[in-house]
């Protein structure tokens, strides 16, 4: 009896340990299955995503995809990196702008150049400047498949109960900060403004006051200048000094969406992949203007764009898919449609579909922000820098140390680690 | 038993051996070595082979002048300081009370016990619910006895004492059942030659129960120790290391380097340095056997 | 006197109750918040007992499209079974040689094994991260299984129990003309069943709550665990605590259940495993 379940437990083992390799997903006959990694989608987007992916399966019969998606984070990174290095990597996967060159660097993608001569793609499908955001060593090493801006997202109602005028495109710090305070006033858990202390809002913050984390040519880390530690000072005395931004004690774990929808944020600085939530989420009447700059004006660029990796079997269906996933214009109306951050094609009519729908109002304000993008810094231990610098930052947000503290630890720590 | 010549008998010794063996080799003594040789130098396995070169020391002194470094070694001697006395005071209370035969005891251990079952990640994200600023009913509770509770894991002062709590909450039970063994075997003898001396309780426990249960609670200690400088898992699903790297500790930096930023030289050299201070900790504490630890002659 | 024993006996009650319930409210308030809506979460005064119970949270954590949940259960359950069984064979393999064969270098073997009980974890995971990449192990069930079959406490408790095993009892069978193998499968390991269901269950326990191994191993979402689910949910689901607290529950109760069923083992175990100094 013991001997036979014995025997039953092994052969058990054996067959389970041969079962996935069966399922695997056995490819049907005749037909190609590509892999495609992606983080951009998140949970508000799959649908859409599944649609549009469902829309290049119909029109390419031979094709199947398989979504390999996960959300955004720390881990997508790794395990794609890991994976890359393990040899196992999908045929595609998506990147954001900051980590593109560290992929590039790496030659796990491959370059595009080929492909766009062989099926006849015509570059100019992209909007301007796009593919050479993409470009590095003079080829294309990637697809763009869509951008995002941020803006000042702000609560009308508050506005018009502290009697101030409402944001304008020409605002400076100054402007934003009097209107904050007005609404500040308002009551006890009102705040007028949330602007998170952070290394994204702070390397673009910092080029609104005329400065920056490197030198132009890149050679030279510049973490640290008068310049930089007046803007980290500035973004601090909203919260210490001013008053008009909660700190992490009195946000109390609450995100900043739900407080904006609460009513209890006047101004919010946010990306436009929120008015998905926002549209559904937001009773009140609110709208949107480009970011208030102070020497100059600066906003952020965000891009996600497709790569093929270096050793897919299928580079030719692999580059169909992607362009299609940027391109096809019933993929760009479903993203449009979803207001899932905006399409890459450079056809003008779609941008005048973007701006007819509302609300919110005043969508000029998101392409406008274009005009004074600024990319995130390229270098290959972007983590690396970026970690470096946010926990430095974020010790002087929770009052560990001065902004100068910060800053200058943060200059030495990075000029120690990171190569340029 | 001796197995004679018999080469049959001695391919049978082979093969029961053999995994066990091979694992060992391969994930547990080759190891100790190549991450010796890998910490002298620069490695990222994602890159080609021809760029991995040989650095010598420089992983090392470039640990030792990073400024983070001291303070996540004094972060873990907080986690240390913090934990230990809690889960041995906690397990002994426990234990002595399990000691007693009462009804339904055997229901009061699976309850005990259940913290120790649960998985590190589940509890992580039930305490943090717990200790959640504002609608944690840890806080709530509080604020119904008219204390104002920090938003525990926010702060850089609560962050540590609050995973803490956690820990201890979740391994106390472990370490009950250790104790409790330990107890049961102390001659129920000594007890009563007391009690017939007229000896207090509280007398009892320390001159029969401290020191006969002291060579389990060095033994425990030693393993919480080891274990303790290489916390990561609980504070990595809770705070993530924060707030603002409050909560960093040794093998985070290690993780990080190794598999976010794959630079697996200075990650092993980090890891080595972690293994000293644990070697010596662990030497220093059985150098202090002698003065506390009491065995039954 | 009398008197004294029953407010003893009161206390006794009152203080273990006490301790019990410490034990048992985080979970108690987990299954709570699992029950209820998303408002419902937030409300205060807080209702331990949700005034309107609900399913959202499970019918959504089922329905995520970057987290399989099903998928992830099965994984766990597939890869903790291997990591039960296979370890537990190996290392009671190797238990039965120390404790009944003879052989060179077995002294130096057995102190090895334990030795290695005492290495800091963190020496090893970037080499064997390494050794497995160049293996073209990454990413599969294999490389959790490999290290796993040294496991010296196994190794260690279960020669303990096999020293126990008469010497007679065995040579006679020797005798009769078994082979070694007969002999541990029909004889040896029988007689070991308290001492592998202490193991088994420890295995099962480590390999279901795994969490930094699989991590960094497991690159593909179809591969991961329920353990990498859930921390995916927790940190991509930040504020929606009633999922958090389903999939808190979900992951919770097979371990519970497996421990209930085994509890009785699990003290005998390790009292035998002797802590005695």
């Amino acid at each position: 009896m013991k001997r036979t379940i014995r025997i039953g437990v092994a052969i058990l083992l054996v067959l389970t340990m041969v079962l996935p390799v069966f399922s695997a997903g056995k490819a049907e006959s005749g037909k190609t299955t590509i892999r495609y990694a992606n983080f951009s989608a998140g949970e508000s987007n799959a649908e859409t995503l599944r649609k549009m992916v469902d829309l290049f399966e119909a029109k390419n019969p031979t094709i199947k995809v398989e979504l390999e998606s996960m959300g955004y984070g720390d881990n997508y990174w790794t395990s794609l990196i890991t994976r890359i290095a393990g040899g196992d990597p999908p045929d595609a996967f998506e990147l954001n702008m900051e980590q593109f060159l560290a992929f590039t660097l790496r030659k796990s993608n491959r370059a595009l150049d080929d492909l766009f001569a062989k099926t006849g793609t015509d570059v100019n499908l992209f909007g301007e400047g796009l593919l050479d955001a993409v470009s590095f060593d003079g080829k294309i090493m990637a697809i763009p498949q869509s951008f995002s801006t941020v803006v000042l997202v702000y609560n009308k109602e508050l506005f018009d109960r502290a009697n101030t005028p409402y944001p304008r495109a020409d605002w400076t710090w100054d402007d934003a900060l009097q209107a904050a305070l007005k609404i500040s006033a308002l009551g006890k858990d009102i705040w007028g403004t949330f602007n998170p202390i952070q290394f994204w809002e702070f390397y673009k913050v910092v080029q609104q006051n005329g400065g920056g984390l490197m030198t132009p040519d890149g050679k030279e880390l510049t973490i640290n200048t008068p310049q930089n530690v007046a803007s980290l000072e500035y973004m601090l005395d909203r919260m210490w000094k001013y008053h008009v931004m909660p700190t992490v004690e009195e946000q109390a774990g609450r995100p900043e969406a739900d407080m904006f929808v609460d009513g209890k944020l006047g101004m919010w600085l946010n990306g436009v992949w929120a008015f998905t939530d926002l549209k559904d989420r937001v009773k009140f009447p609110w709208g949107i203007e480009m970011e208030p700059g102070n020497l100059t004006k600066a906003t952020h660029f965000f891009g996600n764009v497709g790569c093929i990796s270096t050793t897919t079997k299928y580079p030719e269906e692999t580059f169909k898919f992607l362009t299609f996933m940027a391109t096809d214009p019933d993929v760009v109306q479903l993203r449009l449609d979803a207001q899932w951050e905006l399409p890459t094609v450079g056809d003008p009519t779609v941008m005048q579909r973007y701006l007819a729908d509302t609300p919110p109002d005043n969508k000029e304000a998101v392409l406008n922000s274009l005009q004074y993008a600024v990319k995130p810094p390229a270098l290959l231990q972007f983590s690396e820098l970026t970690n470096i610098v946010n926990t430095k930052i974020e010790q002087a947000r929770d009052g560990q140390l001065t902004a100068k503290q910060a800053l200058d630890q943060a200059q030495a720590e990075a000029r120690e680690k990171i190569r340029l | 038993m001796y197995i004679g010549a018999s080469r049959q008998k001695r391919v049978a010794l082979v093969v029961f051996l053999a995994p066990a063996v091979f694992s060992l080799i391969l994930f547990y003594l080759v190891p100790i070595f190549s991450s010796l040789v890998l910490s002298l130098l620069e490695y990222d396995p994602l890159k080609p082979t021809s760029e991995i070169s040989f650095v010598g020391l420089r992983n090392f002194i470039e640990y030792f002048k990073y400024k983070d470094m001291r303070n996540q070694y004094l972060h873990v001697l907080y986690y240390l300081v913090l934990y230990i006395p809690l889960v041995l005071a906690t397990s002994m209370t426990e234990a002595m009370l399990l000691n007693r035969s009462f009804t339904a005891k055997a229901a009061y251990k699976v309850m005990l016990y259940l913290p120790v079952v649960s998985s590190w990640v589940a509890v992580a994200l039930i305490w943090r619910w717990l200790l959640h600023g504002e609608y944690g009913i840890i806080n709530i509770m509080l604020r119904a006895v008219g204390i104002h509770g920090p938003s525990w894991l926010n702060n850089k002062q609560w962050a540590m004492p609050a995973v803490v709590l956690a820990a201890v909450w979740k391994d106390t039970g472990y370490y009950t059942l250790i104790v409790l063994a330990a107890l049961k075997q102390i001659d129920i003898n000594y007890y009563e030659a007391a009690r017939i001396d007229g000896a207090s309780p509280f007398k009892q426990f320390r001159f029969i129960t401290l020191p006969l249960v002291s060579p389990t609670m060095f033994l425990l200690l030693v393993i919480n120790v080891i274990a303790g400088f290489q916390v990561f898992e609980s504070i990595y699903v809770m705070t993530e290391g924060g707030p603002a790297g409050a909560t960093r500790v040794p093998v985070e930096q290690i993780y990080r380097n190794a598999f976010t930023y794959y630079k697996m030289g200075y990650a092993s050299a980090i890891a080595w340095v972690l293994g000293a201070v644990i070697i010596v900790a662990t030497i220093f504490q059985f150098q202090l056997e002698k003065l506390w630890v009491r065995y039954e002659s | 006197m009398k008197a004294n024993r029953i407010v003893l006996r009161i206390v006794l009650y009152l203080f273990i109750s006490f301790l019990a319930l410490l034990s048992l409210l985080p979970f108690f308030w987990m299954v709570s918040t699992s029950l209820k809506a998303r408002e419902a979460i937030y409300a205060i005064p807080i209702q331990w007992i949700p005034k309107e119970p609900s399913l959202e949270a499970y019918r959504a954590i089922f329905h995520l499209t970057n987290i399989d949940f099903v998928r992830g259960f099965i994984n766990s359950v597939f890869v903790s079974v291997l990591l039960t069984l296979l370890p537990l064979l190996s290392s009671a393999m190797a238990a039965f040689a120390f404790a009944k064969i003879e052989f060179r270098g077995k002294r130096v073997l057995f102190s090895t094994f334990l030795l290695t009980m005492m290495i800091p974890g963190t020496i090893t995971m970037i080499p064997n991260f390494i050794t497995l990449r160049l293996l073209g192990l990454l990413n599969t069930y294999t490389a959790l299984v490999l290290p796993a079959l040294s496991s010296s406490m196994g190794i260690f408790l279960m020669r303990q129990h096999f020293i126990k095993i008469q010497d007679e009892y065995l040579e006679a069978a020797i005798m009769d003309g078994a082979s070694l193998y007969r002999l541990f499968f029909t004889i040896v390991l029988p007689l070991a069943k308290p001492v592998l269901f202490t193991m088994g269950l420890f295995n099962f326990m480590g390999a279901w709550n795994n969490f930094l191994w699989p991590l960094i191993i497991l690159t593909q979402r179809k591969k991961w665990t329920l353990q990498l689910g859930l921390a995916n949910l927790g940190s991509n689901f930040y504020n929606y605590q009633h999922y958090q607290m389903a999939g808190a529950l979900i992951s919770i109760i097979p371990i519970i259940i497996v421990y209930l069923i085994s509890q009785r083992y699990v003290e005998q175990g390790l009292s035998t495993g002797g802590l005695k100094a």
